[in-house]
């Protein structure tokens, strides 16, 4: 039983991917291993057998669309049908497998475990685990929406049949997978061999995994790629660069309320509003002041180029710069060089070509409940249908325990987890999604922080 | 939600026990033999047990292996039909246990197998494939193929009429006549269908947590809406003029005479602590029997809304409910496989 489930309801994992993809070899490891678990699977092919301590169960898709049209509500009617009578059974299952035809959409059977009361009263969803053909998929990337769907979709991919394709594919593939669903954990397999604690019991929830795996994957890709915070005397100060790769550079320099990891935190989601502003051009030898504007700093000629930074008053200040400075062996020079007392690096914001992706966020502090949910709220009912997949551990001011989540579409369900302990408060979310608006879910989000 | 048990909310004098008995198994149909003497109840596990209506265990037929989905006693209560997840109906012996027939009814699942309460026509629903037989196992008729999987049958109390249930329909079709099928096209899912017992109103209780009534005459039709959960609790009075419907912990009650249910105030019974799971009205008298899933059987007069009039903890979730044919015994069933039964008092 996968810890991160009450255990009064048994984990579901669902099984996606294209025709020949490898499901059925997947599944009949499954049914052939010695993993200690009795799990009932549901394929659409064969009747009902009995392997061993296993079960398969013949499942036709019929997929219940409720009255309102709303594709959130799509359930899978067969399956209701199925693991109802599954359940009433003595002999219990360690875990449920479903798998779906090649084409399937995942989210109906995804949201039969959330809209249905029997059903999330006895089971919940624990995973989707999608299969790629390495070799083929390429086929179907560009311009199928199942596939996209089903990469967007899953907590695992696995990359299969890479006996079959040059490694610089899969690179390739892997590279392409991860900009559409970067939560999602990706292993590399031939013939669907995969250890099964890989692909069971994932918990739904598990972040904190998946981050281990990435611990960028959940940042915001920032529109500025270096931060740094400095301890400012009132006066001018100079930003010193060298010749570097670009014409120009956009930077913002904002007071912090301390010049510590804390105060660039802090503002840092200010200097991405910041850098979403029309910029304004600053020639050779301009002034900058503090405040709210971006700066683009035109870089004329050859040789070293000097830029003005008028400190009203002394204190700590962040910098905040497009490119690294290092790209231009740029420094603020005071009476000498200066350092920053702390800086960070960021992920960098490329260019997504990609209708599907993902907007996450990591931000410490605490979130108003009623905030939260008043924006998830008007989030999903007009986003919902382009809102896949959800998952976050939250934050939740007054409360000593974390909270972890998952929703698919507009349906979510979450719970209190463990205490925080001696872990630094903190909100993971991530949204995978088409056509996601990365400003707007950023700041929605900033606005339900406890301030 | 979590699964409480519990007593009920309102403190209420106990059913008189008649007898019980420990089956160990899921019980997901509970049947008296039309008349009264024989009581049978299906395992999912798939042996069906018959007891007679002493309490005094008669014998167990091996059902289905893996699983009996339905019952159905024939009308002169000599045979019992029955079907599972091994692809078929059988008929059985009910007083040798003897299986008579087997009866392949064309898919994997058959979840459901009807005797007609008029004459000796049997339906089977297995997939999308409706099938008709005599007790004698001959296949007389097959019907056209649902849409999707058969949901629900039901015969019309009196006459050949029967209703089949599916995701995105509801069809009333004739024994015996085959240019009759009507179809009522809806797009929703149907969990559970009832006749009213004057044969006037078809009822239907759906996944998306609504009640439809369709008028089987103009085939004019209307929709109760707002219930937490989807409904399979559905039971009308014998003067088809109540309908009583679960989807929630309150049984609720809708008056179908007069200008009917539409823009009425539903009769709501409040005692459950936890969402209905049974339902069934007496045949000819005025009570009603709900059970709960937090494992409580009460009954009401449905004119005196305000307390139950008696009522059993059963342990686990009520699965059945079903009353005599006389209405004199009332029988339960739980997911733990215990079967209860009760007595009427006299003054009730």
């Amino acid at each position: 039983m996968s810890p991160d489930i009450a255990p009064d309801r048994i984990p579901v994992t669902v099984l996606t991917g294209f025709l020949g993809s490898g499901k059925t070899t997947l599944l009949n490891r499954i049914l052939t291993e010695n993993h200690g678990k009795r799990i009932a699977v549901i394929e659409n092919e064969f009747g009902e057998v009995g392997v061993d301590n296993e079960l398969i169960v013949n499942a036709e898709e019929e997929i219940f669309e409720m009255n309102n049209g709303c594709i959130c509500c799509t359930v899978r009617g067969d399956l209701i049908r199925i693991l109802g009578n599954l359940m009433k059974r003595r002999d219990r299952f360690d875990h449920i497998m479903i798998e779906t035809t090649g084409l399937a959409d995942p989210a109906p059977v995804a949201q039969t475990f959330f809209v249905d009361d029997e059903m999330k009263e006895r089971m919940a969803l624990d995973g989707i685990v999608t299969l790629v053909d390495t070799k083929h998929i390429w086929q179907h990337i560009d311009d199928s929406d199942e596939a996209k769907e089903q990469v967007a979709f899953a907590d695992v991919i696995l990359l299969n049949k890479i006996d079959l394709v040059p490694p610089g594919e899969v690179d390739k593939l892997e590279a392409r997978i991860r900009e559409m669903n970067p939560a999602a954990r990706i292993y590399r397999t031939r013939d669907a061999a995969i250890e099964m604690d890989r692909i069971l019991g994932l918990g739904g929830f598990n972040l904190d995994r998946a981050l281990q795996v990435d611990p960028k994957f959940l940042e915001p890709e920032y529109p500025f790629e270096w931060g740094g915070v400095y301890e400012l005397a009132t006066g001018t100060h100079e930003f010193v660069m060298q010749d570097g790769p670009d014409p120009m550079m956009s930077i913002t320099v904002m007071p912090v309320k301390s010049a510590d990891y804390q105060g660039l935190e802090g503002a840092q989601m200010d200097a991405v509003l910041t850098f979403s502003s029309q910029e304004k051009p600053v020639e050779l030898g301009g002034a900058i002041k503090p405040g709210p504007d971006l700066h683009q700093l035109i870089l004329r000629g050859d040789g070293e180029k000097r830029f003005l930074i008028e400190v009203p008053a002394s204190g700590s200040y962040a910098l905040f710069t497009e490119h690294h400075p290092d790209e231009f062996s740029a420094a603020l020079h005071g009476s000498g060089p200066l350092q920053a007392v702390v800086s960070k690096q960021y992920k960098p914001d490329h260019e997504h070509d990609e209708e599907v992706s993902s907007v996450g966020f990591n931000v410490a502090g605490d979130l108003d409940q009623r905030k939260l949910n008043s924006w998830l709220r008007d989030l999903l009912m007009k986003k919902g249908p382009d809102i896949f997949r959800m998952k976050g551990v939250l934050s939740i001011a007054g409360e000593t325990s974390r909270f972890v989540f998952q929703g698919v579409h507009m349906l979510f369900d979450g719970r209190p987890d463990r205490e925080w302990g001696k872990e630094p408060r903190h909100n993971s979310f991530i949204f995978i999604g088409r056509n996601l608006d990365r400003a707007e879910l950023t700041e929605g989000f900033m606005k339900c922080l406890v301030r | 939600m979590p699964r409480t048990l519990g007593p009920p909310r309102v403190k209420v004098p106990d059913l008189r026990q008649a007898w019980e008995a420990e089956l160990g198994d899921h019980v997901v149909q509970l049947e008296w033999s039309p008349d009264g003497n024989l009581l049978a109840a299906a395992l999912i596990g798939g042996p069906v047990s018959i007891f007679g209506s002493d309490g005094r265990f008669l014998r167990e037929l091996p059902g289905h292996s893996f699983g009996t989905l339905s019952i159905s006693w024939s009308a002169d209560s000599r045979l019992l039909a029955s079907a599972g997840q091994d692809g078929y109906a059988r008929i059985w012996d009910a007083a040798t246990g003897a299986p008579l027939h087997e009866l392949k009814c064309g898919a994997q699942w058959v979840e459901h197998v009807a005797f007609s309460p008029v004459k000796d026509y049997l339906l089977t629903g297995a997939g999308r494939f409706l099938k008709m037989w005599n007790s004698s196992g001959q296949h007389l008729r097959d019907f056209p193929d649902h849409p999707s999987t058969i949901s629900a049958i039901s015969w019309q109390p009196r006459e050949l009429f029967f209703a089949t249930g599916a995701y995105g329909q509801l069809a009333n079709n004739h024994a015996e006549k085959s240019d009759f099928g009507k179809t009522f096209a809806w797009k929703g899912s149907i969990l559970v269908v009832r006749w009213s017992p004057d044969g006037n109103y078809l009822a239907t209780g759906n996944q998306d947590a609504s009640v439809h009534f369709w008028y089987r005459k103009t085939g004019k039709d209307l929709e109760m809406t707002g219930y937490p959960a989807k409904i399979r609790e559905l039971a009308w009075n014998y003067e088809s003029r109540f309908l009583a419907t679960g989807g929630s912990p309150l049984v609720t009650i809708w008056d179908c005479g007069g200008k009917g249910p539409a823009g009425t105030r539903p009769i709501q019974l409040e005692a459950h602590n936890h969402f209905l799971s049974a339902l069934a009205y007496q045949n000819k008298g005025r009570l009603i029997a709900s059970g709960c899933q937090a494992g409580a059987v009460l009954i009401w007069n449905h004119s005196q809304p305000q307390r139950p009039l008696r009522g059993s903890q059963l342990g686990t979730a009520i699965t059945q409910i079903r009353w005599a044919p006389n209405d004199h015994m009332l029988a339960a069933s739980t997911e733990a496989g215990l079967v209860r039964v009760f007595l009427r008092a006299e003054k009730e």
